[in-house]
């Protein structure tokens, strides 16, 4: 990972090259919130145009107090996220409609394929995929909200509406169970 | 720095990292962690395993997929528009940013430079100054900040002044730092920003960049300067560079 708070000083600078490495650095995590918040790959790709413009002008206002520059990038592509569905909200059966009529953009993922599908399909296979799958879905649910959106505990469980100490609970039941799933060889 | 005993533990350093990454730390807790992470190559050893496990499950491009080329190509697209609209939804930021500074840029000349007309110098070609055939570069920028910071900075006979408007005080244990941003490339440091200091002389290394500055800039670093020569703090200002 390179450092990404010298990437953001220099994007504040409008160093576009710098920009690009930070947009390389940390697509995958903010391609992941989108899709788990928007759950169509259109809508976030659109929201990620959103939020990595954003993070082009509001570069200079990141505070390394404020937390890291990852969680700062992934709370800014959170929010567009949320923007865009509360404003799509309204219109999203229409919207999923028109999604599937749409023969001139073909989805590279199956139909079948949801990104939440897509999600849970990385449980199969690879070794922390099988120790992430023995979890139950509760659990790979709030370890991914907590993970993939970079949220708190306290965060998880609000918009769950979850009781704080049963998230934490299950959250860190995962973690310890994930760790000695992998053991020390995993490291 | 001896840290405390408890952070020399590999187990207890190994569930600090997981829970740091799964959202389980306070935000104080959140901030030992950070400093932690400095302090302690075995905790950053730790968060660093951690970090590739959970994104090689989570994050895993072979799995989610990968946001199209166009994504990129239409995020360009809309830096280089000239004129960028807001998303909708988004709020109006009230700190200043890129796009605000290259606004800077069309009225700097303007109203701006009158409004801080005590501090700035009006800048006038210096023939004798000259020394040889290349003339002399002469600019001036007033720098900006969403704290309501400003500054002034102008270039003349060789030498750099950097008036502030206010006080220019420095975070505890920490320095300001000027930068030249040419138009290419990485930017140039013009030095640390030295309390009650005004004149500066202009470092070789930023003497032939000189002709092609497009804007200054004034960073947070650590005592003494960014350690990497190259900006590492948040920026607090910056200012669209006009030349005489």
């Amino acid at each position: 990972m390179p450092d990404l708070q010298s990437l953001l000083a220099y994007t504040a600078l409008a160093d576009r090259d710098a920009f690009g490495q930070l947009y390389a650095a940390t697509q995958n995590r903010a391609w992941a919130i989108c899709l788990r918040l928007l759950r169509d790959r259109s809508f976030a790709e659109e929201a990620m145009q959103d939020a990595y413009v954003k993070v082009w002008h509001q570069a200079a206002s990141y505070r390394p107090a404020l937390g890291s520059p990852e969680a700062w990038i992934s709370a800014l592509v959170r929010n567009t996220c949320l923007d865009r569905l509360r404003a799509n909200k309204r219109e999203a059966q229409y919207v999923v409609s028109l999604q599937g009529d749409e023969a001139d953009d073909p989805p590279e993922i199956a139909d079948d394929r949801t990104p939440e599908a897509l999600l849970e399909a990385r449980l199969q296979g690879q070794p922390m995929e099988d120790c992430l799958g023995q979890l139950q879905p509760r659990q790979r649910d709030l370890l991914a909200a907590a993970y993939v959106l970079g949220q708190s505990h306290a965060e998880v469980a609000r918009e769950r509406a979850l009781p704080l100490g049963t998230v934490k609970t299950l959250i860190r039941r995962a973690v310890l169970f994930l760790r000695d799933c992998l053991g020390e060889g995993a490291r | 720095m001896t840290l405390p005993a408890r952070y020399r533990n590999s187990d207890l350093l190994d569930r600090l990292a997981a829970d740091w990454l799964t959202g389980g730390l306070s935000p104080a807790a959140q901030r030992r962690a950070q400093r932690l992470l400095e302090q302690s190559p075995e905790f950053a050893q730790a968060v660093q395993g951690w970090r590739t496990r959970l994104d090689a499950s989570l994050l895993s491009a072979a799995q989610i997929g990968q946001p199209s080329d166009s994504v990129w190509q239409g995020i360009t697209a809309r830096l280089d528009s000239p004129r960028v609209t807001q998303p909708a939804g988004a709020g109006k930021s009230t700190s200043w940013d890129v796009e605000a500074w290259r606004r800077l840029s069309l009225w700097l000349g303007g109203v701006a430079v009158a409004a801080v007309a005590f501090s700035v110098v009006v800048l006038v070609q210096n023939p004798e100054v000259g020394r040889g055939s290349a003339a002399p570069v002469q600019m001036a920028a007033l720098m900006h900040g969403a704290g309501g910071q400003a500054a002034v900075v102008t270039v003349q006979n060789g030498k750099l002044t950097l008036t502030a408007v206010g006080a220019m005080t420095p975070p505890s244990g920490k320095s300001y730092q000027l930068w030249l941003l040419p138009t290419q490339g990485a930017p140039i440091s013009l030095g640390v920003v030295a309390a009650g200091q005004s004149r500066y002389p202009i470092p070789e290394s930023a003497q032939s960049h000189l002709s092609q500055a497009k804007a200054f800039a004034v960073s947070v670093e650590p005592p003494g300067g960014s350690p990497t020569g190259l900006p590492t703090g948040p920026v607090i200002m910056v200012g669209a560079a006009q030349r005489a």
